[in-house]
């Protein structure tokens, strides 16, 4: 994002507007230059992280004094490392690798909680003979490795299954190929791969993992927590814009498609707009799990930890209890502690 | 009005015409099209499974070389267990002596266990490039062509990558594991791959025509190779077919990837028009060949060749309509002639000129047939004139007639010089136009002769018997001053040349006006009633006398009476005593005499009148069937005779 005095006088008109409709929180004003912050998607640009795209292009952060730039990330950038390494001022994180990170000891500070759900989920072939959960006992199942894992491992531990886990990567082509009888997706991406391979639903069975208890966030706004200590207001108005360009996607889905698609020609990725539509409406899902609308006075008060961007207790709490149990973490910090 | 009717018939034949004409049109047209259009889409369905299957198998060739290769290097390296050094110059002999491939690498069994190379050999330019995969940041381990084979123990050919870190180019590889003798290890891996571009280049080479496309899918459906390189690697046959909202797009799909021949109808890529689609699967990878025309451009021709059809039916129909209307002039023109002179015809000219019948049809038929029901009309019209004047004339004479015959009656009641001891008054009623009846009455001396005649028959011939009958009595009561005599000639008379067979009645009196005697003679005529002055009514005697005309030699029994002062003779023809009434019922003598009893002290004249009027009255409307004739005559008196039999 290059920043363009010329236009500085009519968006600070808008921004002064916009404040005032807004109540004015957490703005700045535009007289003072905006913040420059970075911020570094989970993976390579796709529909997961349209909130952002949007938010930027709208001018949401803008409007809060900050000039935002999303990085580009993908399977070549670790977001904890870059965070550390000051690559970039905040990052998307998964909650279970934000604690992964915690307990390795990187001062990480909890933003914004944006998926509040768990979207992972394990498919299996309904013509290798598995119908139910019990039958993947056993089984080749194909599972991403890294931090990705744990979750997986979490929820074979709570059924008490013992499949035989064959390490995947990028595609699902070895689970299309029948190479395994299993394989991990996310509901948003890979689900919708294997169906855009020409794989019907009936062909499929399906085991969402929250489901069956193992419900983790997933992703999250995270910073340093020097940074977050330095800048307060930055991090605050960033997950206040970031949420109101999820928001601004789920009521214009085709124009934020359009947004996410002139970002993956950009980066010259193999990605059709169908895919994207698909990941699109199940992020949203995740983001907004009591859906969009205007909210009017006669409503009750969200509680704060069922408004989008706030982090469950206890969601927070069932993840850590499950990592604790698995081993994957050592030690973790209590819900406030981590959300402060 | 006869304006409309003649266009009804025109307009119907034309507007008959037109729908036949047109719906045969319109099913030619139809059916020509759907021929026309199976004959092309047989013809496309043929080239275009040619092709697909012809490039399926060019591919074939390539695909089984670079497997061929691989299978080779497998058997090299599993046998020779080369080094490094070795490898690269295999791989570079191998790369160099195969134009298909674009590159190959060896996964040694040693190489795994870590630290080692995995040489791989790749183009680049015109040249051949050295690389060591498993330097560098490569995450060989992650992809599909190191992990697939090893894991299903079995050569296979990978989905369509980007190679970034190794050979930096589209393409797909095929990947063959070095497995243990035992088969149940994978002990290393071989690679060939075929440079995606180089695969397009050679589809993007076929000459398809009429627009045609050649597409290649992966096995997961991804666009491999297109015209349009934006859909390459981006799209699937299935996103397509989701951004379609087409299901079955995504059937059509599925059945090429899983190997099928077929061709079907197929909406575009993300075009949205129409087309033709063969595929064919290239064996053993898993892909399949699609060659696509767009229909509008093949179905063109057809329709180009249909509108050249329908416009030149068009205008057969036009000129179809203008003949059917034409025709239709030419039959309702003479109808609408004929109507009008019928018209005149039935409004009584029949000189109005009717049209001139042409040729032998139908309508001239008809025309003939109006000429002569003309003709019949004016001669039928001819003769009841001529009857009906001739039955003028005859009524005419009948008329004179009549007026000769009531001349012929004396009509005056009086006489000369005057008598005035005799009030006489007599009528006739006629039933026809001249009658049979008569009376007559005149002085001879000082005797009154009177009488009453009625022919047999009515009209004209009685009436000319009735002539002749008064004329004849006349004279001879004059000349014999007898009754008797007068009808004894009468008789001889008429009987003498009677063919006919006529004959009358007749009642003739002599009164002597002196005395009061009277002498009567009857040829069968109805005895006359006598009122006296005393009011009694009584028949005169009757007196033999035959029917007269028939025969000769008859004579007449002479009848005598005496007439008192105020008595009165009244004579009558049979007309009135048989005069019906509408139930046929006879008037009859009683009430003539009670009528004439009630009239008493009347004159001749009030008494005939009275009587007559009682005969209208008893008739009503009953038609006279018979001349009415009454004669009364009253003697008043002032006799020189004493002798008065009722004195």
């Amino acid at each position: 994002m290059t920043f363009d005095p010329a236009r500085r006088g009519i968006r600070g008109v808008l921004g002064i507007l916009l404040t005032l409709l807004c109540g004015g929180s957490g703005t700045r004003g535009e007289d003072t230059p905006r913040e420059r912050v970075t911020l570094l998607p989970l993976w390579l640009p796709q529909a997961q992280f349209t909130g952002y795209y949007i938010a930027t292009e709208k001018g949401f952060y803008a409007r809060r004094g900050l000039e935002v730039e999303v990085l580009r990330g993908g399977p070549e950038h670790d977001v904890v490392k870059e965070l550390e390494k000051g690559e970039a001022d905040f990052a998307v994180v998964w909650l279970a690798q934000a604690l992964f990170a915690l307990d390795r000891g990187v001062a990480l500070s909890h933003v914004a909680q944006v998926f509040s759900t768990s979207n992972l989920e394990i498919v299996a072939w309904r013509k290798k003979g598995v119908t139910s959960l019990r039958d993947l006992d056993g089984r080749r199942v194909s599972i991403w490795g890294d931090s990705l894992r744990p979750p997986f491992e979490a929820f074979f531990r709570s059924q008490s299954l013992k499949p035989v886990i064959i390490p995947q990567h990028a595609t699902v082509n070895l689970f299309l190929l029948g190479g395994v009888d299993a394989c991990s997706v996310m509901e948003y991406n890979e689900y919708n791969s294997i169906y855009l391979a020409g794989v019907d639903e009936s062909e499929l069975v399906r085991f969402p993992l929250r489901s069956h208890g193992v419900d983790f966030p997933e992703d999250g706004l995270y910073c340093l927590r020097r940074t977050r200590e330095a800048r307060p207001h930055v991090a605050k108005a960033l997950a206040e814009a970031s949420l109101e360009g999820w928001k601004y996607a789920a009521e214009h889905l085709e124009e934020a498609l359009d947004s996410v698609m002139q970002r993956t020609r950009e980066a010259n990725l193999p990605i059709n707009r169908a895919h994207m539509r698909w990941m699109l409406r199940v992020v949203l899902r995740s983001v907004f799990p009591d859906g969009v609308r205007p909210p009017t006075s006669s409503d009750p008060k969200p509680g704060p930890e069922r408004a989008p961007g706030a982090l469950s207790r206890r969601a927070y709490d069932e993840t850590v209890r499950r990592l604790l149990e698995l081993g994957a973490l050592k030690t973790a910090p209590t819900y406030e502690e981590f959300t402060r | 009005m006869a304006r409309r009717r003649r266009m009804r018939i025109a307009t119907r034949i034309a507007i008959f015409t037109l729908l036949g004409a047109g719906a045969i049109l319109g099913v030619v047209v139809f059916a020509d099209y759907a021929s026309a259009r199976r004959i092309l889409e047989n013809e496309l369905r043929a080239k275009a499974r040619y092709l697909a299957l012809a490039t399926a198998r060019d591919m074939e060739v390539i695909k089984r070389a670079v497997e061929k290769v691989v299978a080779q290097v497998v058997v090299s390296v599993k046998t020779q267990l080369p080094s490094v050094t070795t490898l690269y110059v295999l791989l570079e002999k191998t790369v160099q002596e195969h134009r298909e491939l674009f590159g190959s690498a060896v996964v040694t069994p040693r190489a795994s266990g870590g630290g080692v190379a995995i040489p791989y050999v790749h183009r680049e330019g015109a040249g051949l490039i050295r690389k060591d995969l498993a330097s560098g940041d490569y995450p060989y381990e992650t992809l599909d062509w190191y992990q697939l084979p090893a894991e299903l123990r079995a050569p296979v050919w990978t989905e369509p990558y980007f190679d970034e870190g190794g050979g930096n180019s589209l393409m797909v590889t095929y990947s063959a594991p070095i497995l243990s003798d035992d088969g149940m290890r994978c002990e290393g891996i071989v690679t060939g791959d075929l440079a995606l571009d180089w695969l397009a280049s050679m589809l993007l080479a076929l000459e398809l025509g009429d627009g045609g496309v050649a597409f290649l899918l992966s096995r997961t459906g991804t666009i491999v190779s297109h015209p349009d390189s934006g859909l390459i690697m981006r799209e699937s046959i299935f996103s397509i077919a989701e951004e379609e909202g087409s299901l079955e797009a995504r059937r059509v799909g599925q059945a090429m990837i899983r190997g099928e021949v077929g061709f079907v109808e197929f909406r575009g890529f993300r075009d949205g028009k129409p087309y033709w689609l063969a595929y064919a699967p290239v064996p053993g990878t898993g892909w399949s060949l699609g060659t696509m025309f767009p229909q509008n451009q093949i179905m063109a021709k057809v329709l180009e060749l249909t509108r050249l059809k329908v416009i030149l039916g068009g205008l057969g129909v036009v000129a179809l309509l203008g003949f059917a209307l034409w025709i239709g002039r030419s039959i309702s023109r003479p109808i609408r002639d004929l109507d009008a002179a019928a018209r005149l015809l039935a409004g009584g000219n029949l000189d109005a000129p009717l049209p001139a019948p042409r040729g032998a049809e139908e309508v001239a038929r008809l025309t003939g047939s109006f000429t002569r029901m003309r003709d019949e009309l004016k001669r039928y019209i001819e003769d009841l004139k001529e009857t009906t004047a001739a039955k003028a004339r005859i009524e005419n004479d009948l008329k004179t007639a009549r007026t000769i015959q009531l001349d012929i009656l004396p009509s005056r009641f009086t006489f000369d010089p005057p008598c005035p001891s005799i009030a006489i008054h007599a009528v006739l009623e006629a039933a026809r136009e001249v009658g049979g009846d008569f009376y007559d009455f005149f002085l001879c001396g000082r005797k009154l002769f009177i009488a009453v005649g009625d022919v047999s028959g009515k009209g004209v011939p009685a009436a000319l018997l009735m002539a002749i009958s008064k004329a004849y009595l006349k004279a001879f009561a004059v000349q014999t001053r007898s009754p008797v005599e007068a009808l004894r000639q009468l008789n001889e008379e008429l009987a003498a040349e009677n063919d006919e067979g006529m004959f009358l009645t007749v009642f003739c009196a002599a009164l002597d006006l002196d005395t009061g005697e009277c002498v009567y003679a009857s040829g069968g005529h109805n005895p006359p009633f006598i009122l006296r002055r005393s009011g009694e009514v009584e028949l005169v005697p009757s007196v033999k006398g035959p029917l007269i005309g028939l025969d000769t030699g008859k004579n007449f029994e002479p009848g005598h009476l005496v007439l008192s002062p105020g008595d009165l003779l009244l004579v009558y023809s049979d007309g009135v005593v048989e005069a019906e009434d509408p139930s046929q019922a006879l008037y009859g003598d009683e009430r003539a005499m009670a009528m004439l009893a009630r009239l008493c002290g009347e004159g001749p004249r009030a008494i005939v009148e009275a009587l007559l009027e009682d005969v209208g009255r008893f008739t009503r409307e009953a038609p006279q069937s018979d001349d009415i004739t009454l004669l009364a005559v009253v003697h008043r008196g002032n006799f020189s005779h004493p002798q008065d039999p009722h004195g």
